[in-house]
């Protein structure tokens, strides 16, 4: 059965909205998502960024990893009307059920040199931000360094992340999300680990 | 001058457009934070108010928006000037919020030509309404080559047209929408701001959103991003100086209008931020004709 979306999408849509662009415009720092879904069949996080960025001109990839897959897909076109596409190329937001689980990100579609905003933003979900790997980040947005810490980030993803800063304006927007909290790591940004890489899980 | 709601009008979605504009909107102020500078084409709307009076600025405003959002809205500094009263009634009719003309109190300031005197804070959002959003668009027309040209980072035509203004004034003449480079890659269009405001843009704690109407164009500065002006070594970046203080608030820092008091040539200048001047005659500054105010 198809569950609700937002009770109030104008104002909630606004909220989840203003909390990834200030996680975007200050990286490393945790917004509060609050999404205010009643149990959605995909993560509330993901499905309250879903329902308040995409619609019918954002096609999704979906991880196959997510669970109870044609229950989300239903889901997500009822209530964006996105198309689902299977070609990570072609996809305007992914959603990856395990970070860790991140394949390298060239894989998504990175922009052009004459349209680089043409790119995949990346939704995965995280364990943690309160354990883990420590990380410092600088970069435009980023007063100085910032220090943070995530739980569940592939093993080389320092490497992954610099080959996708390298492509710099092309690139990956990730969004980092672990059921309260959004952090973002926008293409523009330098991350540097802090201390020695610890596989995940 | 506070403004409580209770002129909201009823039959508009909150802030006039609808939700897959705004939808459409915010994923292009999205993809424009991540890539400071450059300018991300997105689909502008036809708004109840004719191209070249904020229409951009006003489609950021009211996709950024939330109910708890207090708006500032200045043109050329002043709160009470046409562009700056209609833009705020608008967003006081259709969404309701409140609005002030106090920049400390505001948590979005739309401005057309001025970044106000007060330093932003990181909780506040500056959004620029922005003509021409193309630095080089009167160097090359085209908006294929354009294009090309910021994707090759292939800057050499602007440092001419500076060097031009060198060569027949000896020194860079442009002293508004000086362009500047932001996070060491685009060049970009600050809008129409007085060369006196560019290094307010450098390292602001405030994210600023710069939307262009009719040429369908959106680009961000995120906070704490390195924004530097062109110039030469020869040929340093300066702002304008001014040989006198407000003739109202006595400021020395401030950026000046001239304003004419007669038809003999009798003129005082006196602060372009409005807010600004007045905070500081409320606490006490005067400057040579200040009663007269």
């Amino acid at each position: 059965m198809l569950t609700a979306g937002f009770t109030d999408p104008v104002e909630q849509a606004q909220g989840i909205f203003h909390a990834v662009m200030t996680a975007l415009s200050q990286p490393g720092t945790l917004r509060k998502l609050g999404s205010g879904l009643q149990s959605p069949p995909l993560r509330a996080d993901m499905a309250s960024i879903a329902l308040s960025l995409c619609d019918h001109e954002t096609p999704i990839w979906l991880d196959p990893a997510l669970p109870a897959t044609d229950a989300v897909s239903k889901y997500l076109a009822f209530h964006t009307g996105s198309p689902l596409t299977a070609d990570k190329k072609t996809a305007t937001f992914a959603f990856v059920a395990e970070a860790c689980s991140l394949s390298s990100l060239d894989e998504f579609a990175l922009g052009s040199d004459t349209y680089p905003d043409r790119s995949t933003t990346i939704i995965a979900a995280v364990t943690g931000f309160d354990r883990g790997k420590s990380w410092r980040a600088s970069g435009p947005g980023i007063d100085g360094t910032i220090a943070f810490l995530v739980d569940g980030l592939p093993v080389n993803f320092a490497a992954r992340w610099a080959g996708n800063h390298s492509l710099f304006p092309r690139g990956v927007d990730l969004l980092l999300v672990d059921g309260t909290d959004v952090l973002a790591l926008p293409r523009s940004v330098v991350l540097t680990p802090a201390e020695e890489q610890a596989p995940c899980m | 001058m506070n403004t409580v709601s209770g002129l909201k009008a009823t039959g508009y979605n909150f802030a006039y457009l609808d939700e897959q504009t705004k939808r459409m909107i915010r994923r292009a102020i999205l993809k424009a934070i991540a890539i400071p500078g450059y300018q991300v084409p997105f689909a502008s709307r036809e708004m109840p108010m004719p191209y070249g009076w904020g229409t951009g600025g006003v489609q950021v405003t009211a996709s950024i928006l939330g109910k708890a959002d207090v708006l500032k809205v200045i043109d050329q500094g002043s709160d009470d000037t046409t562009n700056a009263v209609s833009i705020r009634k608008f967003f006081e009719k259709t969404a309701g919020v409140r609005t002030t003309t106090h920049t400390g109190e505001a948590t979005i300031v739309q401005t057309r030509h001025r970044i106000p005197e007060r330093p932003l804070r990181a909780d506040q959002i500056l959004v620029y309404q922005v003509p021409i959003p193309e630095p080089l668009r009167y160097l090359e027309p085209r908006e294929t080559e354009t294009r090309k040209m910021h994707g090759l980072r292939d800057y050499g035509l602007m440092h001419v047209k500076l060097y031009e203004d060198i060569a027949r004034h000896g020194h860079i003449a442009t002293t508004y929408a000086y362009p500047v480079e932001v996070a060491g890659r685009y060049v970009m269009d600050p809008s129409p701001i007085p060369k006196f405001d560019n290094p307010k843009m450098d390292m602001s704690p405030a994210l600023q959103l710069f939307g262009a109407g009719r040429e369908k164009r959106i680009y961000a500065v995120p906070p704490y991003t390195h924004v530097r002006s062109l110039d030469f070594e020869d040929h340093p970046f300066e702002v304008q100086r001014f040989s006198r203080p407000c003739a109202l608030c006595g400021a020395e820092d401030a950026y000046l209008d001239e304003i004419l008091l007669d038809d003999r040539g009798q003129r005082m200048f006196a602060c372009s931020d409005t807010d600004y001047c007045e905070e500081r005659r409320a606490s006490g500054h005067t400057g040579l004709q200040g009663d007269a105010a």
